[in-house]
């Protein structure tokens, strides 16, 4: 196998691809990443832990034609280090790997392309067009609050909900939970499905990616759409594949409470920088705040017995009575900083009852949270 | 003409002389029968009386729950027992008794008296049994509990009589029997009497170890306490080269049952690794716990066996644990001099020494691989600093034990003769070895009987804050810096030393929070542990949880402590369930247990990466806690070294 590629060209597709390889699996194979010639002018890279694959393609002048599994890690660091320009790749019969550019020349070890387990496909599946922008924000309105524990795969990842025109992402711990929905203004396939966390971030990935183009016509749309048990994301010539959870989410629409007897509004960069000003305080991330609601001030303090105090006011507007509660104040600045609103709606039943934030006039995101009895 | 005897039932009486043949040999047996039937009544105190080596007359009373005059009476039959009902309750037996045949037995090769009175009784009654005369029941006034007396032993068996041996003998097993009940039980006294005068009183206490010091006063044992799973095993183990031939030296206990159990033994002997001989066993104590339900007693008439439903948890359990304990002895440390095989153990500088790198399963050292060759070698490879002080002038260690005189001295399992036996330790340069007293005055340590080595926990005026992190390695340690060395944390049983003092302050300060759950969790249980969580509601809450029946197998986990928001609250449930179910009824005892279980979840853990500036504020907090070192389990958390060693190590 032979090819001459631009080395901007085969950065790009090398860095999407070989963050994927595992550098720590048991399957030495895993630790490489498969480069297979597509006709005579493109090459196919990809790499995978089994349970994320992602592929790439790029442009290349394909002398011979041919598939070889290099050291991901290696490979990437070797590319990076030569000159500006062409990178000509040969690769001898016994899969040894000669990659030079201008005078320098690296010498790597490779295995046959053969050797790489075969990649999920989409197949025939018909992926659903969404705006990249609309993803990006589900994503980033919800990602906080997955469990990280993977053995409790229910919650270690997010639910993905297509209906016919509306996209919906939901994520919980078991201590609060998140809900973002997008309204599709183009019909599209129904899905229903539990993206791991793993999966998550590499579509947050793919997603930082787009945006770091700065594109004057926007960031455009991915396709996405689910095969067997694989969901798949594609960009232009890049496709990610996840391994879906097969467990249940929780069911999540009794979580949310249907009504509130209290709203308040918030400025919401008021109440983060409150928040995160009293809880330095606290002892560690578990230690509650405590949020004083009355009719037009919120008092936001933290008392830690080995420590002392801290507290902190501002001006809301309430409607209902006065109220006192406990949050994990992790948890309200985790929901405050994803929102980018200038004011948020707090809506407050009892001092036990799941307190819940909202975007003032609209339905896209709802966060719930649960108190903590201090 | 005669015809062939056929077959025919044994007529009772003749059946429990059989029956005798096996629970009742000799008087130190009886002993043990009665003390445990008096543990099971849930004695506090417990007199025991041994008159001419108990043949002439043996006597136990107790002040337990007593028996009423029907029970009383039912007492001495044969299968009578209060303890179990049915076959199925032969798992899970939590009392020493449950056959029901020591008293008939004992009854039947003797004359026995037995005198009780409940607490509800106005008087008491007394029951006498004489060989096979049917028994008599009469009332006497006596105080609440039970008495128990056999006269004339064997007095219609003369054949078993020949059997015996001297009167000295049969008391001194007598008191060994005594002594090997009350290890287990340090929260009851016992007396033992001999010939009407008391040789014998163990008071009191409130854990095992303290009952060991007052059972052997003896200093060179190494104090091991720890958790597996579902096992937890306590030890007090001898240094190898105090080691005897045979059993009789080394006491091993199941749930507070006193056994001779292979599995276990071999357990131990593997624990020493190469510096046993095969059939030799160091002197002393060990006691392991397993869930009930996973423990079959019914197995010897003695009861000396039993018999794991999960037999290989237990024994790599108790290896690893007893691998880890013995690692922190004085004299393994000693042995360990090598520096290459040690370095290879803990694969630690195994980088710095060309040795390929092989990370060990555990991180535990293994120093039990002694060469005679490498015997070279005198210090540890790591050391506290101020260990140097220790005086190096003495060439070797002797420990004088007072000898026991008088023939009525009793020494339980022999062990002072094999105290004074210890031999120099094969080193010629013991400064390292610290004084074991030294050690326990300098640190203050969650489990009172943890022996320590010389260099854990941190020297005095070192705080954890000071400490520079450096970096994290191999996603279980912590490196970090200081101006007089290096010293490495153990990042898991650091975190979950600092979660366990987090949750005991605040559940004394009344002031645990608690984090209800959004989306409540259901776990399966079985009936034993619903009835457990429903009996333990108050004490589950004051520790932060709710957990509520919610089917006759269902339980609902609502809310968890703040401080463990990071765990699954399913398992968090089933182990402190399991903790609960492990400790019985009495919470104040069971309190540390599981907050410890519970800051076991809350924790970094193994294998955990841990941002530079997570490390830095887990060191920081580690001031405030009462950490001495070890983790909640008893675990050692901090190793150091310092510069000078390490510059010697790498011949500067
Ligand atoms: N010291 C005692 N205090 C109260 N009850 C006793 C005592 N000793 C024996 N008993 C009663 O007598 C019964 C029979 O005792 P025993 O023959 O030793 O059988 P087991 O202990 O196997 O039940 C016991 O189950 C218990 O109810
Ligand atoms: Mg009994």
């Amino acid at each position: 196998m032979e090819f001459v590629v631009s080395k901007r060209e085969f950065m790009k597709a090398l860095g999407r691809v070989q963050s994927v390889a595992d550098k720590r699996s048991a399957m030495p194979v895993l630790t490489n990443m498969l480069i297979a010639s597509e006709g005579s002018s493109s090459l196919r890279l990809a790499a995978t832990d089994l349970l994320i694959s992602i592929t790439s393609h790029t442009a290349a002048e394909v002398r011979k034609g041919g598939s070889v599994a290099l050291p991901a890690r290696s490979l990437y660091e070797m590319v990076k280090n030569l000159p500006e320009g062409e990178v000509h790749v040969t690769i001898a019969p016994n899969y040894s790997a000669r990659v030079s550019g201008g005078r320098r020349r690296y010498d790597l070890v490779g295995m046959p392309g053969e050797d790489f387990p075969a990649l999920p496909s989409p197949g025939q599946t018909e992926l659903r067009d969404i705006p990249a922008d609309a993803l990006s924000e589900l994503v980033g309105y919800t990602s906080f609050s997955m469990s990280t524990d993977d053995t409790r795969p229910h919650l270690a990842g997010a639910l993905f909900e297509a209906d016919a025109n509306i996209l919906r992402m939901v994520t919980t711990d078991g201590h609060r939970l998140s809900k973002a929905e997008k309204q599709m203004t183009e019909q599209g396939a129904k899905l229903s499905i539990l993206i791991p966390q793993k999966g998550i971030n590499e579509i947050k990935r793919l997603l930082d990616e787009i945006k770091s183009e700065k594109s004057p016509d926007g960031l455009g749309v991915v396709s996405l759409g689910r095969a067997g048990s694989n969901l798949f994301v594609k960009r232009d010539e890049t496709v990610v594949a996840v391994k879906l959870i097969d467990a249940t989410f929780p069911p999540y629409a009794q979580v949310i409470p249907a009504a509130s007897e209290r709203k308040a509004r918030v400025n919401r960069a008021e109440m983060l920088s409150a928040m995160r000003a009293v809880s330095v305080v606290a002892s560690d991330r578990s230690s509650g705040v405590k949020l004083q609601f009355s009719r037009s001030k919120l008092i936001i303090s933290s008392e830690n017995p080995d420590l002392g105090a801290g507290t902190d006011e501002m001006a809301i507007e309430l409607t209902g009575s006065d109220l006192t509660v406990g949050f994990n104040s992790k948890y309200v600045m985790d929901v405050l900083s994803a929102l980018s609103c200038e004011d948020v709606i707090v809506e407050l039943s009892g001092e036990l009852d799941p307190g819940v934030l909202r975007i003032p006039d609209s339905d896209e995101f709802v966060g719930v949270v649960m108190p903590m009895r201090i | 003409m005669k015809s062939l005897p056929s077959i025919a039932l044994l007529p009772p009486d003749v059946a429990n002389q059989i029956a005798a043949g096996e629970v009742v040999e000799r008087p130190a047996s009886i002993v043990k029968e009665l003390v445990e039937n008096s543990l099971d009544a849930g004695a506090r105190t417990i007199t025991v009386s041994v008159d001419g080596g108990g043949l002439a007359r043996l006597s136990v009373t107790d002040d337990g729950g007593g028996m009423n005059r029907e029970d009383l009476a039912l007492s001495v039959v044969r299968h009578a027992t209060s303890k179990i009902r049915s076959a199925e309750d032969l798992f899970g037996v939590a009392s020493y008794g449950f056959r029901g045949e020591a008293l008939a037995s004992i009854g039947s090769v003797s004359r026995l008296t037995l005198t009780s009175r409940t607490a509800d009784a106005d008087e008491g009654w007394e029951v006498r049994l004489e060989g096979n005369a049917s028994p008599q029941v009469r009332p006497v006034g006596c105080a609440v509990g039970t008495t128990v007396t056999i006269e004339d032993l064997f007095f219609n068996t003369p054949a078993r009589r020949k059997f015996l041996r001297t009167v000295q003998t049969e008391w001194a097993a007598c008191a060994d029997v005594v002594a090997r009940l009350a290890l287990p039980r340090p929260n009851v006294r016992f007396v033992l009497r001999k010939d009407g005068k008391t040789l014998r009183e163990y008071l009191r206490r409130d854990t095992i170890a303290e009952r060991v010091q007052e059972l052997w006063s003896d200093d060179t044992l190494t104090s091991i306490d720890g958790y597996r799973g579902s096992v937890r095993v306590q030890a007090f183990l001898g240094p190898p080269e105090r080691a005897r031939s045979g059993t009789a030296g080394i006491a091993v206990y199941v749930n507070q049952r006193f056994v001779k159990d292979k599995l276990l033994l071999r357990a131990i002997s593997q624990a020493y690794g190469s510096t046993l001989d095969g059939g030799r066993y160091p002197p002393g104590a060990m006691l392991i716990e397993v869930p009930a339900a996973q423990l079959d007693v019914n197995v010897h008439p003695q009861k000396a066996e039993v018999r794991f439903a999960q037999q290989n948890e237990v024994f790599s359990a108790v290896l690893t644990l007893l691998r880890d304990g013995l690692a922190t002895a004085p004299w393994a440390r000693s042995l360990v001099g090598a520096p290459t095989e040690r370095a290879r153990d803990d694969g630690w500088d195994a980088r710095f020494s060309g040795v390929p790198y092989a990370p060990a399963p555990t991180h535990a050292p293994r120093p039990y691989n002694l060469l005679p060759s490498d015997l070279g070698e005198t210090r540890p490879l790591f050391e506290r600093p101020r260990a140097e002080s220790t005086d190096a002038e003495t060439p070797e260690r002797s420990v004088i034990t007072a000898a026991s005189e008088t023939a009525d001295e009793v020494d339980p399992w022999g062990l002072a003769g094999a105290s004074i036996a210890l031999r120099a330790l094969p080193t010629p340069d013991t400064s390292v070895v610290p004084a074991p007293e030294d050690a326990e005055r300098e640190y203050s340590v969650y489990s009172p009987a943890v022996s320590l080595p010389s260099d854990v926990g941190l020297p005095e005026r070192t705080t954890f804050a000071s400490l520079r992190f450096v970096a994290q390695v191999r996603r279980m340690f912590f490196v970090c810096e200081t101006d007089w060395g290096l010293v490495m944390l153990d990042q898991h049983a650091a975190a979950e030393r600092l979660v366990f003092d987090r949750l005991r302050r605040a559940y004394a300060l009344r002031d645990v929070r608690v984090q209800p759950l959004l989306v409540h969790e259901t776990l399966e249980a079985s009936a034993r542990e619903v009835a457990l969580a429903e009996e333990h509601r108050a004490a589950l809450e004051s520790i932060g949880f709710e957990l509520t029946p919610i089917g006759p197998n269902t339980l609902a986990v609502r809310a968890v402590p703040a401080l463990l928001v990071r765990a699954d609250p399913r398992r968090l449930a089933r182990d402190v369930l399991a903790e609960f179910a492990r400790q019985g009824s009495d919470f104040s005892r069971a309190l540390d247990l599981v907050l410890a279980t519970m800051a076991c979840h809350g924790s970094i853990r193994a294998g955990d990466d841990v941002a530079p500036e997570e490390a830095r504020a887990l060191l920081a907090s580690l001031d405030d806690c009462d950490f001495g070192g070890h983790c909640p389990h008893g675990r050692p958390v901090v190793w150091s070294m310092k510069w000078s060693e390490l510059e010697r190590k790498v011949g500067r």
